[in-house]
């Protein structure tokens, strides 16, 4: 019983560490927390997330636990989100055990970057099309994005630093857009780089830092939304390098 | 009728948009028909109202249906949430704003900027207020099941 009561602590903490790992909001991933630690029977329970690290801690069986976890890399992954919502829940309802949900954590499907990179490489496509491009606008700009967006994926594997990838990706976008342009005429830039950057501006972190304010969650708040202001600054002064050439 | 082409094209990038970011097929296809409305939302009103106006307002009407989409599907709403307002972000208004700069024309940059955070700031606005409805509703309701 022992064990299962450690393991609860353990998968509380996976859970909010997961959620906020996907973009999930601050008080979303206390939640998922605090459903798992009232489900185990504990008492005195105190979870506290950031965009950066969690905390935890609560009474379980008389005994003090605390558990930290830093985040260090943040993403997008709206089925992460929903998956471990769902996990805390059915925990929460007593329709899965903490060793059943703990392994469905571990066999947790992992990010296809390809998949991903190939679906906002279309997206993008598309959005040419919305921002007054023509039919063939769709080709260059799928294929720009997919270029861009495959350097960004790999410079975020290497550097710590995401703003200087976003920044590197979007100056590919316009520069490949120019050169698109002067090759073939008929393209139109605006829509090629505003296609190219749309799906690289915050509206995740701006969403959420919304969400957060308003639940009470000042300092994420205010966290995600100088993440946001940075993100769209670094965005805009790439893509105005390019053009000042 | 000219917007059709428009509004269809808005849907799918949503819905490819939102497999991107790891989005189930269902939730993809839902958010593609909402964030296509929204945005057709958008383009109607702006026939009527200022850029603003009708931002804040395809903004509130997208979160919104995100947030009813989200209690029919039993899922955050922030899966739909995110997606839908995508087409609604200020980025043709950015990249007019950094070509301006780029031509040495400071002061009419200088106005896209502020442009484009009035516009940005509307969209938190009506995010925000779509939020506060949510819960409030949500409040109500639970008030009310507990008095019965």
């Amino acid at each position: 019983m022992e064990a299962a009561k450690d393991d609860c602590v353990v998968l509380a903490i996976k859970l909010g560490e997961g959620v906020m790992r996907a973009g999930g909001e601050t008080y979303r991933a206390e939640e998922c927390c605090e459903r798992v630690l009232s489900a185990c029977g504990a008492s005195e329970i105190s979870v506290v997330a950031f965009p950066t690290a969690i905390l935890i801690s609560a009474d379980v069986d008389g005994a003090h636990r605390t558990e930290i976890v830093s985040i260090k890399h943040r993403s997008v992954d709206l089925k992460k989100i929903e998956e471990y919502n769902g996990i805390s829940r059915m925990v929460a309802e007593g329709k899965m055990g903490v060793d059943k949900a703990l392994a469905a954590i571990r066999s947790s499907d992992k990010e296809r970057p390809f998949l991903s990179i190939a679906f906002t490489a279309l997206a993008a496509g598309f959005f040419a099309f919305v921002f007054n491009g023509g039919v063939w606008d769709f080709l260059p700009t799928c294929l720009i994005t997919f270029i861009a967006t495959a350097f960004k994926h790999c410079a975020d594997r290497l550097l710590t630093l995401n703003f200087l990838s976003t920044m590197g990706s979007s100056m590919i976008v316009t520069a490949l857009a120019r050169f698109t342009v002067a090759a073939f005429p008929v393209c139109s830039q605006e829509a090629m780089i505003v296609g190219g950057i749309i799906s690289m501006l915050p509206g995740l972190a701006l969403t959420n830092s919304l969400r957060d304010t308003i639940s009470g969650d000042f300092i994420s708040g205010a966290a995600r939304m100088f993440e946001a202001l940075v993100t769209a600054i670094v965005l805009a002064a790439g893509v105005a390098i390019v053009l000042s050439f | 009728m000219e917007y059709v082409g428009i509004i269809v094209a808005a849907a799918v990038a949503v819905a490819f948009y939102a497999l991107s970011v790891r989005s189930s097929l269902k939730n993809a296809l839902i958010s593609g028909i909402l964030g296509g409305t929204s945005y057709g939302f958008y383009l109607l009103l702006s026939n009527y109202v200022n850029p603003i106006t009708s931002v804040f307002f395809a903004t509130l009407t997208g979160c919104l249906s995100a947030e009813l989409a989200a209690r029919w599907a039993k899922t955050p709403a922030t899966v739909f949430s995110i997606p839908v307002i995508i087409p609604l972000v200020p980025g043709l208004m950015l990249y007019n704003t950094m070509l301006k700069f780029g031509q040495g024309d400071t002061a009419g940059g200088g106005k896209g900027v502020v442009d484009t955070l009035i516009l940005a700031g509307g969209m938190s606005l009506a995010v925000t207020l779509a939020t506060l409805i949510a819960k409030l509703i949500t409040a109500i309701g639970k008030r009310i099941e507990q008095k019965k």
